[in-house]
């Protein structure tokens, strides 16, 4: 058990390692000579040679590596080739109001897709069963940022009942904090929850037809009671292993829904980077991203771990 | 029982080869969804030699128009068509689904079927470094290669296709392991067919279904994603129509003229959904398995 544990956490490590090198690969040695990026297209052939001095672009790619990952566990990510700074207080700042904005989405597309899930699996083969499947189809087309679109233009242009966009710290003002969270975690999360829907509603039904059902059936329990007392915690794994999965996906439209509502998180600082060609500030925030994404898998695949004790002696 | 535990698996097999299920399910999504993808090909079509309108010039004399009977669906803030732009749109978004779907398939399948047919160490080293990709999603990484290569049509196809590429090569390896069992496999390795040629001849085949299936659906995510990148400003530059970059336009006119983001944003739904539909239609025809016990 103890063995298991650790060699999860072993192998998350060396995910995280590899994704590093990845990243760094790309950031740091694709884009060729990062001076030059730095400097611009007039900059003469002295002058990039100097800044590369000074940048340290002249040691071996492995050394460079090794001092930026350094830079990376001491939290300050390297030095910004814009604003000549540290870049760690800067994701940091963001990475709070992403996860702030990510665990509320996931929270409304859970409270949205269980209910709504069992609902379509317990109504199949009858016709409003068909019309709430295809609300979740349509669902799951609409992107995230369109439906933020859509909902400031009712709830903010037309009702004037929340705002457009921006952010307020939850420390200096509470209730606008909760008001400028609304709309985008509901465009985030609408997408996920129409995903995860149809994940409840088939989980559901494969649950449905496994015998421990009919029996309950057999006793006399209606099928939302079977389903209710027996049922519902067998169809909740499945479900959570695609929530796991679909961590990523919610990382990436909350990048966007960060645009459309301009919050500023880790995706609106991305962006400003990239439009900045800012290679070191962007390495080292894909980087965070990326490092999200596997914490969460490790996490997720650990519960499952600890849960389900077939997992447990599997290698 | 999984197919692969039972010698006699034959007469139950998942449908896993496409063209294999006649008697399948999900006729309905699957007609449902092929009309609508022939929608959006037929206005990429049309657009090519008519559109009401050009797309791509700035006409000063007739900005902001409400839908009427010239302008079928209203014009921009540049003045161009509306309905000319979207049909226009239709071109980039299934360049960028096909191309991006093409480099996905030819990097993940041959991938995901060496992994499956060779279990043990090569089989879960191959399948660690997928996991590590899979935590660069797609979008992500068209951002990165925007920052690289600087953004545009290109450079989004190919980042979409290799961050698509993981999946396939998840799908694809299931499928192979469930074939590595069967007894043609066996008698070809038995008869010292190479790996190559058993991979070509007869696993490739045979996971040809959930390959489509896996298509179609990457297809609407590349859809998504392309939208979403032009929205942004990363994916295709202008004057070409897309329809991420119309919603981008239209963003700044929310609050004179909201229909703007309406149309785009039912053309985007509608190609995805499209891919959708025929993906899950396919699924329920060759998988009997997700289908409802009668």
């Amino acid at each position: 058990m103890v063995l298991v544990v650790v060699r999860r956490i072993g192998v998350f490590a060396t995910a995280v390692v590899v994704a590093s090198i990845v990243t760094f690969l790309m950031l740091s040695i694709l884009p060729g000579n990062a001076a030059r990026i730095a400097l611009g297209v007039q900059a003469t052939e002295a002058d990039v040679a100097a800044q590369g001095t000074a940048m340290g672009l002249d040691r071996p790619a492995v050394v460079r590596y090794l001092d930026w990952f350094g830079h990376v566990l001491v939290g300050d990510f390297g030095t910004s080739t814009v604003s000549r700074q540290a870049i760690g207080p800067e994701i940091t700042d963001a990475l709070g109001i992403t996860v702030i904005l990510v665990v509320s989405s996931v929270v409304l597309a859970l409270v949205f897709a269980i209910p709504f899930g069992i609902l379509t699996a317990l109504r199949q083969r009858k016709p409003d069963g068909a019309i709430l499947s295809g609300i979740s189809q349509i669902g799951v087309a609409v992107p995230g940022f369109l439906s933020g679109m859509l909902l400031v233009t009712v709830f903010a242009v037309t009702l004037r009942w929340l705002p457009a966009g921006g952010w307020v710290d939850p420390s200096e003002d509470f209730g606008g904090f909760v008001e400028h969270l609304i709309l985008p975690a509901i465009a985030l999360g609408s997408v996920q929850g129409a995903v995860l829907s149809r994940y409840v509603r088939s989980s559901v039904l494969e649950v449905m037809r496994e015998d421990f059902i009919r029996t309950a059936r057999a006793k006399g329990l209606g099928a939302g009671r079977a389903l209710f007392r027996h049922g519902l915690r067998n169809a909740a794994v499945p479900v959570m292993t695609v929530l796991g999965l679909q961590i990523a996906t919610l990382l990436v439209g909350a990048v966007v829904i960060e645009r459309v509502f301009s919050i500023p998180g880790l995706g609106s600082l991305l962006l400003d980077k990239v439009a900045l060609r800012d290679l070191p500030a962007v390495q080292g925030i894909v980087l965070v991203l990326v490092v999200f994404v596997l914490a969460l898998n490790f996490v997720v695949d650990l519960a499952f771990t600890l849960i389900d004790p077939r997992l447990r002696s599997a290698s | 029982m999984t197919a692969s535990e039972s010698p006699a698996s034959t007469l139950t097999e998942p449908r896993l080869r496409a063209g294999a299920g006649r008697r399948g399910g999900g006729g309905a999504m699957l007609w449902a969804g092929l009309m609508l993808i022939g929608l959006v090909v037929l206005a990429a079509v049309v657009s090519v030699w008519w559109t009401p309108f050009d797309p791509e010039g700035v006409f000063s004399d007739s900005i902001l128009l409400p839908p009427g009977a010239e302008h079928f669906l209203g014009t921009d803030s540049f003045g161009r068509d509306v309905f000319s732009s979207i049909l226009r749109g239709a071109q980039i978004s299934l360049l960028v689904g096909t191309v991006a779907v093409g480099i996905a398939a030819v990097l993940g399948v041959p991938f995901g079927i060496v992994a499956g047919m060779n279990p043990g160490r090569l089989d879960q080293f191959m399948m660690r470094g997928n996991d590590i990709s899979l935590a660069f999603p797609a979008l992500l990484l068209a951002i990165i290669f925007g920052a690289i290569f600087g953004a545009g049509t290109v450079t989004a196809m190919v980042a979409l296709g290799i961050g698509t590429a993981p999946a396939f090569a998840l799908i694809a390896r299931s499928g192979t392991m469930q074939i590595m069992s069967r007894e043609y496999v066996l008698a070809a390795r038995a008869s010292g067919k190479s790996g190559i040629f058993i991979g070509v001849r007869h696993i490739l085949p045979n996971i040809s279904g959930v390959l489509i299936v896996q298509a179609s659906v990457s297809f609407g995510i590349a859809v998504l994603a392309e939208a979403a990148l032009s929205y942004l400003g990363l994916g295709t530059p202008p004057p070409t129509p897309s329809w991420g970059r119309m919603l981008q336009d239209a963003q700044g006119y929310l609050f004179i003229e909201p229909l703007l983001i309406v149309w785009p944003g039912i053309a985007i739904a509608i190609a995805v959904l499209g891919f959708n539909l025929f993906g899950d239609g396919l699924r329920d025809r060759f998988d009997p398995k997700m289908q409802v016990k009668r």
